[in-house]
C-alpha cells in the first residue's frame, strides 16, 4: 500500500465510523441506548486520564473523586441557586479544576510517584464528604431530582439527547487532547517521556519546567472527568456517593490500561471493553457473583504482561510481525 | 472525669495508630527497595484476617490459627510473585507497568475472596480472654496491649533485620542505588522478592491483630492499603519512623474527632489534617525530597 491508498482509506473509515455513530440511536432499544451513554461518559473520563498517565506518566488515583466533584457541584448548583444546568458544569469543572491545580503544583514537583500517593488520600477525603456532609450531599440517599440540560426551552429528557451532546463533547474532547499532544506541550512530554527514548534530566536541563507541564496536563485530565460527571447528573437526575468512589478510580485505571495508555483511543476502547464485558458477564452469570471481578482481573494482568501498550496495539503487533518490523519503540 | 476519658480516649487512638503504622511499614519496605506503588498491602492484611477467622471457626486453637494465616498470606505473596511479578521484573518493564500489575493483582485477591467467602463480615475473638484493665481511670481492651505488644516486636524485629543481616543489608543497598548494588554482587529482582513476601508478612501480621477489634471481610482491604499508604506517606517514606508517626497521628486524630465532636466527621477530619500536613511538606514529615 502507497500513503495516497492509506490517506485514501483513513478518509473512508473516518466517514463510516461517523455515519454509524450518529445512526446508531435510530435503530437500538434504549437499553443499548443507556449502555452506549455510559460507555461516552467513561471515554471522556478515561481520555483525560490517559492524557495524564500515558502521556505524562503520572498515576491518578482521584480521576473518579473529581468526576463525582463535577457531578455533585453541578446537581447542588442547578438545584439550590436553580440556574442552567450548563453553568453548573462549568462550575463543576472550575471547581476541579482548580482543586487539580493546587494538587498539582504542590507534588508534582517532587520525583516519583507523589500524586498517586496525595489522590489516594484526596480520593478517600471527597468520599467522605459524600457520605456523611448530608447536609450538603445527602449522604447515602444523594441527590435527587437533579434538572436536565435544556437549552432555550428545550429540556433534553431523552436517552439520544444524551447521546448526542456527549457525542459532540467527546469530539471536542478527543480533538483538544490531540492537538495538545501536537502542540508544544506535547513535544514537551515527548522529550520527558521515558518510552519514546526521553529523560526528565535531559529535558529539564533544556529548560522544560516538569512539575509546571505535569499539573497542567493532570488540570486537563481533571476537567474532563468533571464535565463526565457533570452529564452523568443531569443525564441520571440522581446521584448517590457510590459510582465515584475510590474503587471506580482503579476501574477507570485498569479501563485505560486495558485499552492502551500510549494512544487516546485507548480510553475509549478501554471504556468499550468495560462496560462491554461487565454486561456480558451480567447477562451469562447474573449479577455480582465475584467471578466478574476475576475474570476481569485477568484480562487486565494478561494484557498488561503480554500487550503492555493495550488492545490497541494488537492489530499494529500482528501488521508489523507480518511485516517482520519491529515496533517503533525499539 | 475528662482527664480520664482523653487519657482513654488517646489510648485507643494509639491502638489505631499501632495498626495503620504496621501496614504503613509492610508498604514502605516494597516502596522503598522498588520504588514500586503497590496496591497489595492491604490484600494481605485482609487475608490474614480472613484465614485466621477461617482456621478459628473449624477448631483449630487461636495462636495456631493465626501463625498459619500469616504463613498463608506469605505463601500467597509468593504465588502472586512467580505468576505476575517475577517476568516483568526481570525484564525491567517500567514502574508505571508494574504498579498497574499490583492494582490487577489487588482486584484479583480481592475477587478470589468473594468467592471464598462471600460477603459475611467474620471475627476472631480477643488473643486473651480477660476483662478489661483500669489503668489510671482509663479502661484498655487486653487486645489493646497485644496490638502495641505485637507492634513493637514487628518494629524491633525489622530493624534487626536491616540492621544485622546480610539480607536486610541487600534490601537497604537496594533501596538507595539499585544499579550500584548490582555492582556489589547483589541481585535487585531477588531483593525485590524479598521485599514482596516481607511486606505481605507485616502486613497480614497487622490485619491479624486488627480482625478481633474490627469485623473483617472480602472487602476491607482497599482501605487499609489506603490508610498503611497515607501512614507512611505523611511520616516520609525514607525512615521507620516515618510510617509509625504517622499512623499514630491519623490513629490519634481519628479517635479524639471521634470522641469529642462527631463520629461522623471523623475520617473526614483525618484526611483533611492529612492532607494539609502534605500540602506544607510534600515528601513527609521525616521525609527527604528529590526536586524535578
Amino acid at each position: 500500500m502507497n500513503w495516497e491508498d492509506i490517506k485514501y482509506m483513513r478518509v473512508v473509515i473516518w466517514g463510516m465510523l461517523t455515519i454509524l455513530l450518529l445512526l446508531l440511536p435510530l435503530f437500538t432499544s434504549r437499553y443499548i441506548q443507556s449502555i452506549l451513554i455510559f460507555i461516552e461518559i467513561y471515554s471522556l473520563v478515561a481520555i483525560g486520564l490517559c492524557l495524564l498517565t500515558g502521556f505524562a506518566g503520572q498515576i491518578s488515583l482521584a480521576q473518579g473523586a473529581f468526576y463525582g466533584i463535577g457531578a455533585y457541584t453541578s446537581a447542588i448548583i442547578s438545584l439550590r441557586l436553580d440556574i442552567s444546568p450548563f453553568l453548573g458544569m462549568v462550575c463543576g469543572a472550575s471547581v476541579a479544576g482548580i482543586v487539580a491545580y493546587v494538587l498539582g503544583k504542590r507534588f508534582l514537583r517532587i520525583r516519583g510517584f507523589y500524586l498517586a500517593l496525595i489522590t489516594f488520600g484526596f480520593a478517600l477525603f471527597v468520599d467522605n464528604i459524600f457520605y456523611r456532609f448530608d447536609f450538603l450531599t445527602g449522604g447515602h440517599d444523594g441527590i435527587s431530582g437533579i434538572p436536565n440540560f435544556s437549552i432555550g426551552g428545550f429540556i433534553m429528557n431523552k436517552d439520544f439527547h444524551y447521546y448526542y451532546l456527549l457525542l459532540v463533547a467527546i469530539s471536542f474532547a478527543f480533538f483538544l487532547a490531540r492537538n495538545l499532544l501536537r502542540s508544544e506541550i506535547g513535544r514537551e512530554m515527548r522529550a520527558v517521556d521515558l518510552f519514546t527514548g526521553g529523560s526528565e534530566i535531559a529535558s529539564s536541563a533544556l529548560g522544560v519546567n516538569i512539575g509546571r507541564l505535569k499539573t497542567k496536563i493532570f488540570v486537563i485530565a481533571s476537567i474532563y472527568a468533571a464535565v463526565a460527571g457533570s452529564i452523568y447528573a443531569h443525564y441520571m437526575t440522581h446521584i448517590h456517593p457510590q459510582p465515584f468512589d475510590i474503587s471506580s478510580s482503579l476501574l477507570f485505571l485498569t479501563m485505560i490500561v486495558i485499552g492502551g495508555i500510549k494512544s487516546l483511543w485507548g480510553g475509549i476502547i478501554g471504556a468499550i471493553f468495560y462496560i462491554g464485558s461487565r454486561e456480558l458477564i451480567s447477562y451469562f452469570m447474573g449479577g455480582a457473583t465475584g467471578w466478574d471481578l476475576i475474570v476481569y482481573a485477568l484480562v487486565f494482568l494478561l494484557v498488561l504482561m503480554f500487550l503492555p501498550e493495550g488492545l490497541i496495539s494488537f492489530p499494529q503487533k500482528i501488521y508489523l510481525n507480518q511485516a517482520g518490523k519491529t515496533t517503533p519503540y525499539e | 472525669m475528662l482527664i480520664e476519658r482523653i487519657f482513654e480516649v488517646f489510648l485507643s487512638g494509639v491502638t489505631l495508630g499501632c495498626i495503620y503504622a504496621v501496614i504503613g511499614l509492610g508498604f514502605m519496605v516494597f516502596f522503598n527497595v522498588t520504588k514500586i506503588f503497590s496496591f497489595t498491602v492491604g490484600e494481605f492484611a485482609m487475608l490474614g484476617g480472613m484465614i485466621s477467622a477461617s482456621l478459628y471457626s473449624i477448631g483449630l486453637p487461636l495462636a495456631v490459627a493465626i501463625i498459619l494465616a500469616v504463613l498463608a498470606s506469605c505463601t500467597v505473596s509468593i504465588i502472586v510473585w512467580l505468576f505476575f511479578l517475577h517476568r516483568p521484573f526481570s525484564q525491567g518493564n517500567p514502574a508505571v507497568t508494574i504498579i498497574f500489575i499490583t492494582l490487577g493483582i489487588h482486584l484479583l485477591i480481592s475477587g478470589v475472596a468473594y468467592i471464598v467467602w462471600g460477603t459475611a463480615f467474620k471475627e476472631i475473638p480477643y488473643f486473651s480472654q480477660v476483662s478489661p484493665l483500669v489503668w489510671g481511670g482509663a479502661t484498655i481492651s487486653p487486645q489493646s496491649l497485644w496490638i502495641w505488644g505485637i507492634t513493637s516486636l514487628t518494629i524491633i524485629g525489622l530493624s534487626l533485620l536491616f540492621d544485622r543481616t546480610l539480607l536486610g543489608k541487600g534490601l537497604r543497598a537496594c533501596a538507595i542505588q539499585p544499579l550500584a548494588a548490582k555492582l556489589m554482587g547483589i541481585n535487585p529482582l531477588y531483593m525485590a522478592f524479598a521485599s514482596f513476601i516481607l511486606a505481605a508478612a507485616v502486613a497480614s501480621i497487622g490485619g491479624v491483630t486488627l480482625a478481633p477489634l474490627t469485623m473483617t471481610q472480602y472487602g476491607v482491604g482497599v482501605g487499609l492499603t489506603m490508610k498503611g499508604v497515607l501512614a507512611a506517606a505523611v511520616g516520609g517514606m525514607n525512615k521507620a519512623r516515618g510510617p509509625i508517626f504517622g499512623g499514630l497521628t491519623m490513629g490519634l486524630t481519628e479517635s479524639f474527632v471521634g470522641a469529642f465532636i462527631s463520629s461522623k466527621y471523623m475520617v473526614a477530619a483525618a484526611l483533611g489534617v492529612f492532607i494539609a500536613l502534605l500540602l506544607v511538606r510534600p515528601q513527609g514529615i521525616f521525609g527527604v525530597k528529590e526536586e524535578v
